[in-house]
């Protein structure tokens, strides 16, 4: 199978360096198994199981043969030399770290989206998969679907022209209503201290922690990071843009509801400028879905001679007609998607255990996603300075902006630290 | 910003972070220190925890080198010591 990844990128494949033979068992860890880090849990190769919520801990080991070691600390996990890959599905402020030193453990590594919070994150991860040659993907799954991969193949051939503009439709963050929740004491399953982790102290309520972590900036940043790590994958796959290298000026706006504690904004509208060549990505949430393939959200992607439409971009995606049955032509770009005829996610995931044999780039490596996930950092920080900034993504960091450049890191809180543990 | 009516402490919570930022705009040198040196105010005050933990948040975007050696003496504090760290750690790796 070719991979996009390294065609897209030129990152080189690795050498083989694991004792993986094609019919070895991989022995998994699994951190973070109360939401979608459930569903990777490996049932009959699942040597641990890390959760900071004993409730989550609970239903997730009903699941395993055997006796998987309970924990609610990662880091007994990582020391565990049997553990080969862990999976990560923890809120979006542990992603990073848990990353960083799973690959330092020696583990190959599946990180729920949105990859990171911070452009300092970001870089970590890709030099800590990078320098400890660990396969590390991202659960961006777009990159899984065949629906995304015949978009794909539609676009990269060119029968839409040049994409100038690409405009993402999204509903408002889940963070309506009203009313402010009184902080309390956490519930005895829950270690907050734990759940808190990196990020600075807040008292805990229920409207922040579990899902509704989400909309807040210091462990969420709303759906543009949420679900436009997917939708943004999609972008940059789509239009070949995977490799981006020029500056990008972006401009947010965006309004919090007074009316509850969230402070990620629960509408925004995104404009990022591209050069070399030259086009636009916008994100409106809220934003019309185009009428000729509805979706509760997706991209229309607007080219020279024609335009096409994505809706959705993660496991569940659709385009058009034309797309579906394009054939693209002997030596053309093709986007491949793992065979077997399983749902997208678990496509996606037998990418990544295929790779862990291989030593191959998974399709959503973490060189590519990180790349996508500059994007809506960005644009939370420039809503967040409230003016438009420009990124260099040679340096990485903002163009004359001091300010702008503070936010690129989030300092922790201690003992964490992405050097070690 | 932590008193009894939470729209209200939102409110001021969203309107001090728009004019800290604001003030840190490129060129506004004296605006800037102007904002800090109100944060550095509030950081040091007997108000609540998460009104000076906020306040620390801001001072760590907005402050300067002098700033954090003023919220330095905090850095202790049992409540907001680690809010001050960060701080002080976001303005030393400033370039």
């Amino acid at each position: 199978m070719s991979n996009p990844a390294k065609s897209a990128i030129g990152f080189p494949t690795y050498v083989p360096q694991s004792a993986f033979g094609a019919n070895d068992r991989i022995v998994y860890g699994h951190i973070g198994v109360g939401g979608m880090g459930s569903s990777h849990i490996v049932g009959d190769s699942c040597a641990a199981l890390c959760d900071v919520d004993a409730n989550h801990l609970a239903n997730a080991a009903k699941r395993v043969q055997g006796k998987p070691m309970l924990t609610d600390d990662y880091r007994r996990v990582l020391d565990r030399k049997d553990i080969d890959a862990v999976t990560i599905g923890t809120p979006d402020h542990w992603h990073a770290i848990m990353t960083v030193h799973a690959c330092m453990a020696g583990k190959d590594v599946y990180s729920e989206k949105p990859v990171c919070k911070t452009i300092e994150e970001g870089l970590a991860m890709v030099n800590a998969a990078r320098r400890y040659k660990r396969v590390v993907q991202i659960g961006a799954q777009g990159r899984s679907n065949p629906k995304v991969a015949a978009a794909a193949n539609y676009l990269r051939n060119g029968q839409a022209g040049d994409i100038k503009k690409v405009v993402i439709w999204h509903p408002e963050n889940l963070s309506s209503g009203s009313g402010f929740e009184t902080p309390g004491n956490p519930p005895s399953h829950l270690n907050w201290d734990m759940w808190l982790g990196p990020i600075p102290f807040r008292p805990y309520t229920a409207e922040t922690c579990h899902f509704h972590f989400r909309w807040m900036m210091d462990s969420g940043a709303g759906f543009i990071r949420d679900r436009g790590n997917h939708a943004i994958s999609c972008v940059m796959l789509l239009t070949g843009q995977d490799a981006w290298s020029a500056p990008v000026t972006v401009k947010a706006t965006g309004k919090t509801n007074p009316n509850r504690v969230y402070d990620a904004p629960q509408s925004m509208n995104v404009t990022w400028k591209f050069r070399n060549p030259e086009w636009t990505l916008e994100w409106n949430q809220p934003g019309e879905p185009n009428e000729r393939l509805e979706g509760e959200w997706g991209a229309t992607y607007y080219g020279t001679k024609d335009d096409l439409i994505l809706t959705g971009g993660d496991g569940g995606a659709d385009t058009e007609p034309k797309a579906v049955d394009y054939v693209p032509p002997a030596g053309g770009f093709k986007h491949e998607v793992e065979p077997d005829k399983v749902d997208v996610t678990e496509k996606h995931r037998r990418n990544w255990r295929r790779c862990i044999k291989t030593r191959e780039l998974p399709v959503s490596d973490i060189g590519i996603q990180y790349k996508t996930i500059i994007l809506p950092i960005i644009a939370n920080i420039s809503y967040m300075v409230g003016r438009e900034l420009t990124f260099d993504p040679k340096t990485n960091r903002f163009i004359n902006d001091e300010e702008a450049n503070r936010f690129l890191s989030d300092p922790y809180r201690e003992p964490w630290s992405l050097k070690g543990y | 910003m932590s008193g009894t009516d939470p729209v209200a402490s939102k409110a001021a919570k969203v309107e001090l972070e728009t004019s800290a930022h604001a003030a840190a705009a490129p060129g506004q040198k004296t605006a800037r220190a102007q904002a800090a040196k109100a944060l550095v105010d509030v950081a040091k005050s007997n108000r609540p925890r998460l009104v000076r933990a906020h306040a620390l948040r801001l001072i760590g975007f907005v402050g300067s080198k002098s700033d954090a050696a003023a919220i330095a003496g905090l850095s202790k504090h049992p409540e907001i010591g680690q809010d001050a760290k960060i701080a002080i750690k976001r303005i030393q790796a400033a370039k």
